[in-house]
């Protein structure tokens, strides 16, 4: 049959359909953007791992003049008196899903992205670099070319001039200056060259030793009893931001993570952001604990130090003398930032805000402690806020 | 995306020789195997290979992605009207699946090809989809990509507002219409000298010049449009004045496009249950081998599920009920007013024509008037039919009422106009300020009003001047069922008032900057 031959003109445009892929991603992230809901949206534990996160959002669909849903009804089969209830509505708030068709679309967004998008939307200054706290980095800098390669490496300046080259020197194609217009542009259609796929020139990388402003986080987190799973959940998705964004800033990042109760230990990212353990409350064991890795291992003249603490605000009472000792006398006169985040919780004091404002000295020029107290999910954006808004 | 392979091949050229001994009519057809993500791209654009690329394309294959990850559901197969036929077929059906999806998919272009409703539409449909895209892909390239798919974006909004039935009514020219009225006045002016004979030369040419003006001027202060116009997109893209010709364009391709898939939306229940009920013969009688029964049944189960609103299976168990009704003589007039129950149910005259009958109604019926027409009170009653709605103050689904008229008149809701509410443009120059001002024809089921608004800003888009919409919305909530034994009339003997809700004509306004809100008053049942 010949039908089969016309096979061709049934087959997919598979360009098109990727294209409008692209083209829903990108609405779906001025989508995104508008509403600012990238901050709060999400599960955190989902975002782990790789360099981009998957956010879902509802919505993004087209208008139109339609009948409500639930204005028709419908026709069912089956046993039953006119009166008898057959279904409940399991939506209990209007807003979610208003349609059976409704559905979650989601988009991929790589964190420097998502950090360009916080910086933009709270305004928060870039970091002011201290001279001097840098280590020594490769960097890969593109400046070569290679006949081999993926597509998107494809150098298109550097292909065309090989054409060009190879086309002149084969005498195939010489070029006319009669036939040039008076800009100087080529005449559209008269030089014929021809292109074979050896012209092809990719983009290739050499690795360069290169100073990186180098800067270290620390986090800690309270995991005593009185921290529940929600105030937890809070202060992860807080710390999660404060890593985004200063991962944009720094080159050379890294991040160290300690838990407390009583005791202080380190563990690793993925512990950090699942673990659930209880207990007591010392919050000094966390910040001797830091200083103690700061003496060892980071430099306070290469490094610039970060630390977020995050607590409910219950601290064993005699625990505060130790505490602020520590941070007055050793961590202070060294730390960029030293931050405390403050997580409402129905069991927890808050006291410790209060002594901690009370009680840090900040030196001269410094101005290096800030506190915020957040009770829900939307307080994250503020407190991002008082803690990264000054360049610090 | 392949060819089918030689087994295959052999099985349906079998196949369509069983369909045609059974005077199924139908085109050569081609059939493509396509793996999952392919069909599923397909089907995210409606089935044409070479549509044009829009975002919501997209959208539709997350949607259709998702279905097929949970389980949900699977597309076994799509079919193309066109000619020769089209088919994509599931490459990750089992064989009997193949086979059964082969037979189905020659019943369906017997009906695209038999059927009244898909008289009009184009054969070479593929073709002129695909020049649709290389059309908006030059708008594109020339007026950059932003602004295309935002004025789509608008036109989207309202596509399903065609005037479907005009596709089969015979063309009137407008133009004709307006001659014969100047012709009108010629005459009249011809006439003149008979009316009033003492008049001189130079005061009859004054009188002739002045009744021309007068015409002319009546001409331009005439209302547009003359009557209700239903095919919004075709007034918008005549009587918009802002419009550049690649816009006017745009809305003609959208426009085009839904009059092509019209019939599609208002046969579905009448193609799928023709389709349906020509696979299980066709597998049953003769491909199907006695070990594969049972797996076939299961299939066939799976597709057919029992729901009113499924209809693969609605209108294969219809198809069925006209066959044996017509085989036993259970028709005409004699048969409708018989009232002895039993009687009916014996009622056999072994006329035998229950086979001519079923191709009658595929040849003329659509979705509308199969049910209105076929749905009897003993098929409801056998398959226990009902009607539900939503109650409002509880928050439940209730059923409401077995009555056929009101079965009837909710599935019908569902096909008619494109499932979505009747509007009709009233006056393209509203106020004299040209404004566009539309209206909705209520017919007991009140509209989203949220998307009402939305929808406003996307046609003010096109048309560029402030927008209105009549509507009527319901306040109060609806108590869809009174418990039974609730008495009708309260203790001081005034009747329980059983509807709280209140209908108000409302009209919806869009200047371009804000949406504005104006009662009209009550709405009173027509």
């Amino acid at each position: 049959m010949t039908l089969y031959d016309k096979i061709d003109l049934f087959s997919l445009d598979n360009n098109s359909s990727s294209e409008e892929r692209n083209r829903l991603k990108e609405k779906i992230k001025e989508q995104l953007k508008k509403d600012k809901s990238y901050i709060t949206h999400g599960q955190i534990k989902a975002r782990l791992g790789g360099k981009t996160i998957v956010i879902p959002i509802r919505g993004l669909r087209q208008p139109k003049w339609r009948y409500g849903k639930h204005s028709i009804g419908g026709v069912g089969s089956g046993d039953g008196q006119p009166g008898d209830v057959i279904g409940q509505d399991k939506a209990d708030g209007q807003q979610a899903g208003d349609q059976p068709g409704e559905h979650a679309l989601e988009v991929e967004v790589s964190r420097e992205e998502l950090a360009r998008w916080l910086q933009k939307d709270l305004e928060l200054p870039n970091v002011q670099l201290k001279p001097g706290k840098n280590i020594m980095g490769e960097k890969e800098v593109y400046n070569s070319r290679r006949r081999r390669g993926p597509n998107c490496l494809l150098d298109k300046k550097a292909t065309m001039r090989q054409i060009y080259k190879r086309n002149i020197a084969s005498g195939k194609f010489k070029a006319q200056p009669g036939e040039q217009s008076e800009q100087g542009s080529v005449v559209r259609g008269k030089p014929r060259l021809d292109f074979i796929e050896d012209d092809k020139r990719f983009k290739d990388y050499t690795i360069r030793n290169e100073h990186e402003n180098a800067a270290v986080v620390f986090q800690l987190l309270d995991v005593s009893g009185s921290m529940g799973y929600d105030q937890r959940e809070l202060a992860r998705r807080h710390a999660w931001w404060v890593e985004t964004f200063l991962m944009s800033q720094y080159k050379g990042i890294d991040f160290v993570y300690i838990l407390h109760d009583v005791h202080a230990k380190v563990v690793d990212e993925y512990k950090f952001y699942n673990i659930a353990e209880s207990g007591g409350t010392m919050v000094s064991s966390a910040f001797k604990k830091t200083y103690e890795i700061v003496k060892t291992k980071y430099k306070p003249e290469d490094y610039n130090i970060y630390i977020f603490d995050y607590s409910d605000g219950d601290n064993w009472g005699d625990d505060n003398k130790d505490l602020l000792a520590v941070i007055n006398n050793d961590l202070m006169p060294i730390v960029n930032l030293l931050a405390y985040v403050q997580i409402e919780s129905q069991w927890g004091t808050g006291e410790l805000k209060k002594t901690l404002d009370e009680g840090v000295i900040v030196r001269k020029g410094m101005n290096n402690y800030s506190s915020s107290h957040i009770k829900s999910i939307d307080d994250i954006a503020d407190s991002l806020k008082i803690h990264l808004g000054k360049g610090r | 995306m392949r060819p089918l392979d030689d087994q295959l091949k052999t099985e349906a050229k079998r196949i369509a020789q069983i369909a045609r001994s059974y005077d199924l009519d139908f085109f050569d057809t081609g059939f493509v195997l396509v793996s999952q993500d392919e069909l599923l791209e397909l089907a995210s654009h409606h089935g044409m290979p070479a549509a044009y690329s829009h975002w919501s394309h997209a959208v539709q294959y997350e949607r259709l992605k998702k279905t097929h990850d949970w389980a949900v559901g699977k597309i076994m197969e799509l079919v193309i009207n066109h000619v020769p036929a089209y088919a994509y077929i599931n490459s990750t059906n089992s064989e009997l699946d193949q086979k059964a999806v082969i037979a189905h998919v020659y019943a369906h272009n017997d009906f695209f090809k038999n059927n009244v409703w898909f008289g009009p539409t184009t054969e070479s449909v593929v073709d002129q989809f695909a020049a649709h895209a290389k059309r908006i892909e030059r708008y594109e390239k020339k007026y950059g990509q932003k602004r295309v798919e935002k004025f789509l974006d608008a036109v989207h909004c309202i596509k399903e507002h065609i005037d479907i039935y005009s596709m089969y009514a015979r063309k009137k020219s407008h133009k004709c219409a307006k001659c014969a009225e100047e012709c009108g006045l010629e005459k009249k002016l011809q006439l003149e000298k008979f009316n009033n004979p003492l008049l001189t030369k130079s005061e009859r040419e004054k009188y002739k010049s002045r009744a021309k003006k007068r015409f002319k001027n009546k001409e331009k202060c005439k209302k547009i449009p003359k009557k209700p116009q239903k095919d919004i997109l075709l007034f918008l893209r005549d009587h918009a004045a802002q419009l550049n010709d690649w816009q006017r364009d745009i809305i003609d391709i959208v426009r085009e496009q839904s009059y092509y898939f019209a019939p599609q939306t208002f046969t579905k229940i009448i193609n799928e249950g023709w389709a349906t009920y020509w696979e299980f013969k066709i597998m049953t009688e003769h491909i199907a081998e006695p070990s594969q029964l049972v797996k076939y049944s299961k299939m066939h189960c799976g597709v057919a599920r029992k729901n009113p609103a499924n209809p693969y299976w609605l209108g294969f168990l219809l198809f069925l009920d006209i066959e044996q009704r017509w085989n036993k003589g259970q028709f005409g007039e004699q048969w409708q007013e018989c009232t002895n129950r039993v009687k009916k149910e014996r009622w056999d005259t072994k006329a035998m024509l229950g086979i001519e009958k079923i191709f009658q109604v595929r040849a003329e019926y659509d979705d509308i008037r199969f049910i209105k027409e076929f749905l009897t009170q003993e098929f409801c009653d056998e398959h226990k039919f009902f009607t539900w709605e939503y109650d409002a103050k509880n928050k439940v689904y209730v059923i409401v009422d077995r009555d056929l008229k009101e079965i009837k008149k909710n599935l019908v809701y569902r096909i008619k106009n494109y499932g979505t509410p009747y509007i009709q443009v009233i006056d393209g120059n509203y106020k004299n300020r040209g404004e566009l001002y539309c209206a909705h024809f209520y017919d007991g089921v009140p509209m989203k009003l949220k998307e009402v608004k939305d929808t406003l800003e996307h046609v003010y888009k096109i048309w560029q001047r402030p927008v209105h919409l009549e509507t009527v919305v319901e306040h109060g909530n609806k108590i869809t069922v009174q418990p039974k034994d609730s008495p009708l009339f309260d203790q001081s003997g005034n009747e329980v008032i059983r509807n709280e809700v209140k209908k108000i004509r409302r009209l919806f306004s869009f200047n371009g900057k804000k949406h504005h809100e104006q009662e009209l008053g009550p709405y009173y049942e027509r």
